[in-house]
């Protein structure tokens, strides 16, 4: 027995609900199709147009990100950099760079940034 | 009237080291006896302020720079060492616990005592990948088979040999042997071991799972041998 899609039996032609929403044809391709729900075979909803999307804003931000963590060091007085991560740490390297854009830029921002060197005892 | 402390002598310049597992053992051997207060004779060096700012202390001599730490609130799994002109910086999260506080704080200090212009790094991209690569290798530890890369007679990158410097730094070589019996045999928690060296537990599991007392007497033998 065939599977059964979202409008029917798989197999057949099935006449699809009068779209009232067609002037959203004319729409953008990016802003229509955050509005499509997509039916996998299965009849299950899937937000997979939606999560596409949703990746590829990630990595243009990811990108960004990077690209503005190096022009930081490169205008920065600082001269080397090294970094430690945890192994319990389960970040991704999108996480990360992101997490140290954010840090430097709001340290060297900081006018009243003060060492913590006497309060630590380690 | 008190008289003043006399000013510490400075610390005896580095000798020639090679970055591998066996550099980082004969460098840290070789600082515990030579004025860098990371350990004492008992080779005890879990005492509070050895590591910062004893050791610290003994970096800012060597380096005739100072050392500034700071603890930001918005940074949260990743420790900084940045290099100024005139100064050095290391930036640990907030939210880190002592253990972790200290293992950054030493692992940073390592990268200011021995990094040279070979290994400086200006691409921060890279160097937060190697980073988490190092990361990534630790907690796989268990399921490498054969000898941790870590341990393979190798020039390593400055991230790798400072990591295992620090390591060497921070676990009292009396107590190995009995970290492992403890964990293998008397059923001791990675978490309680954690505590009485305070180190990150993680680096606990690290050093019981990848063979690291094996290798490391490995490397003395050949040493003695």
């Amino acid at each position: 027995m065939g599977m059964k899609s979202a409008f029917g039996q798989a197999g057949k032609s099935v006449e699809r609900p009068a779209n009232k929403n067609v002037k959203n044809m004319c729409k953008p391709v990016d802003k229509l199709s955050r509005k499509v729900t997509l039916y996998a075979r299965s009849g299950k909803r899937s937000n997979e147009t939606t999560q596409t999307m949703s990746k590829q804003n990630t990595t243009s931000a990811s990108q960004k990100n990077r690209e503005q963590l190096e022009a930081w060091f490169k205008k920065s007085q600082y001269q080397d950099v090294k970094f430690w991560i945890p192994p319990s740490v389960l970040a991704s390297s999108d996480e990360c760079v992101a997490e140290v854009h954010t840090a430097l830029t709001k340290f060297e921002a900081d006018k009243a940034k003060k060492p913590a060197n006497a309060e630590v005892r380690l | 009237m008190p008289q003043p402390t006399p000013p510490a002598a400075t610390p005896k310049p580095l000798p020639p080291f090679e970055r591998s597992f066996k550099g980082a053992i004969a460098l840290a051997n070789w600082l515990k006896h030579h004025n860098y207060y990371v350990s004492n004779e008992e080779g005890v060096n879990v005492s509070e302020g050895i590591i910062w700012p004893a050791f610290k202390d003994a970096v800012e001599r060597y380096r005739a720079k100072p050392i500034y730490l700071y603890r930001l609130d918005y940074l949260y799994n990743t420790s900084i060492s940045l290099k100024a002109p005139d100064h050095f910086a290391i930036l640990i999260p907030f939210g880190f616990n002592t253990c972790h506080q200290r293992f950054a704080v030493c692992k940073e200090l390592c990268h200011i005592l021995t990094d040279d212009n070979e290994v400086r790094a200006n691409d921060p991209i890279a160097e937060l990948n190697s980073a988490l690569a190092t990361a990534t290798l630790l907690r796989n530890a268990p399921k490498c088979q054969g000898l941790s890369p870590l341990f393979q007679p190798k020039t390593l990158s400055s991230e790798d040999f400072c990591f295992l410097l620090a390591l060497e730094i921070l676990i009292p070589i009396k107590e190995r042997d009995k970290i492992v019996t403890d964990a293998l045999i008397v059923g001791v928690r990675t978490y309680d071991i954690a505590l009485r060296l305070r180190i990150p537990e993680s680096l606990v599991c690290f050093y019981i799972q990848s063979g690291y007392n094996t290798a490391y007497k490995r490397v003395q033998g050949s040493e003695l041998g």
